[in-house]
């Protein structure tokens, strides 16, 4: 059985939205995380620094956002949620979901915090450069995989949907016309619920 | 067949130290990149096929393009070793696994640029902090010789390459690190990745 580590209206609620698509058995649990001033870590949360989403297979724990993503649709296959091993776009696959974590999401929070990012050392880009390589992906899409929605794509059209108009991500149809692709599936609705209940 | 492209001293090392341990055919494909210290050249523009952003490391399998160390790592021990250096996704080690693969990059990784650029210095950035991350790491390695368990495996060459990076500038002092780094750097493997590495 899955344990989500969630609190409500944060970046674990997509994990409500792919377990909803999985069809796999979990249930949630919530904890308070830290918040930017600090605090004391609930001691009910796994995650070494406190943050969501972690999830726990019967005691084993996986965190980072990607990593839930690979370990959930390689544990439930059923709903064909993202290429197996061996299937011809598991490599594509990979890089997305890394992507999201070693380049996306530091570039974003670098443009946040407003940092200008070392180019050469460090392993991501500008968000500009990021979001460009996205736009041109999904610009053949409709998904990141093509003509296939995978856990991919749950991490990147909620992020971009709770960006909504936030200065942080350029604007392009292509990217609105993704989110709502995505978020209007009927897993994401009825993920919406779960995270209000 | 894999071809890796890769540039000497740099983040694809550790992916050449991983082909060698999973004892497959390769080839290596030496591709130009600039340097934290400003050397070297940008790869040509139709490296960006392979990767996005014109950076190293990232492998082809027969045509098919693989980016990111975290992807790439996944990818080829999964493919070429699953139930040794990749454990099974039946494995009770799988969720550690996965987890440090991805932490590697998503966690270790900014968090130490963040400190190297001074990121941190006044207010906790975004990314972690590094005292959070000391404090994952030591509790792992303290309690294990590998970072997933009593064996090594592909996530060992991944964050053992970052904990003998980042050791003499930005890691403390802790046996637990020295006793890793000695293990590893026992693995005839990265002997044999260290002598390649120029190409």
């Amino acid at each position: 059985m899955i344990t989500l580590y969630h609190r409500s209206k944060t970046r674990s609620s997509r994990f409500i939205f792919l377990l909803e698509e999985l069809g796999a058995p979990y249930q949630i649990k919530h904890v308070v995380t830290r918040t930017a001033q600090g605090g004391e870590p609930d001691p009910a949360n796994p995650h070494p620094h406190g943050k969501v989403p972690a999830i726990s297979d019967d005691g084993e724990i996986v965190f980072e956002s990607p990593a839930i993503v690979l370990y959930l649709t390689d544990k439930f296959p059923k709903n064909s949620l993202g290429p197996q091993v061996g299937e011809k776009k598991r490599g594509t696959y990979l890089s997305m979901l890394a992507y999201y974590g070693g380049v996306l999401e530091p570039a974003f929070m670098s443009k946040f915090m407003n940092v200008t990012v070392p180019r050469p050392t460090a392993g991501w880009v500008e968000v500009e450069e990021a979001m460009g390589f996205v736009v041109k992906t999904l610009s053949q899409g409709p998904y990141l995989l093509g003509d296939r929605f995978s856990g991919a794509d749950v991490l990147y059209a909620t992020t971009f949907g709770m960006f909504g108009q936030s200065p942080l991500l350029p604007k392009s149809d292509v990217i609105t016309d993704y989110v709502k692709r995505c978020l209007e599936r009927p897993a994401y609705a009825r993920a919406q619920q779960k995270d209000a209940a | 067949m894999i071809t890796l492209y890769h540039a000497p001293r740099s983040r694809s090392s550790s992916i050449l130290w991983l082909l060698e341990e999973l004892g497959v055919p390769y080839k290596i494909a030496l591709t130009p990149i600039v340097y934290g210290n400003g050397q070297g050249a940008p790869a040509p523009e139709s490296y960006r096929a392979i990767h996005p952003h014109k950076k190293v490391p990232a492998i082809d399998d027969d045509g098919r393009p693989v980016f990111e160390s975290a992807a790439i790592v996944l990818y080829l021990a999964d493919k070429f070793s699953l139930g040794n250096l990749a454990p099974r996704l039946d494995d009770p080690r799988r969720a550690a696994y996965v987890t440090w693969v991805v932490y590697y990059s998503a966690g270790m990784s900014p968090i130490a640029t963040a400190r190297f650029q001074g990121w941190d210095s006044d207010n906790n950035t975004g990314f972690g902090t590094m005292e959070d991350m000391e404090t994952f790491l030591t509790k792992t390695l303290e309690a294990h010789p590998y970072i997933v368990g009593d064996s090594f495996t592909a996530a060992d060459v991944l964050v053992g390459g970052a904990v003998r990076f980042f050791k003499s500038n930005l890691l403390s002092d802790r046996k637990c690190y020295d006793d890793y780094i000695a293990r590893l750097d026992a693995r005839p493997a990265l002997k044999r990745a260290q002598a390649k590495d120029n190409g």
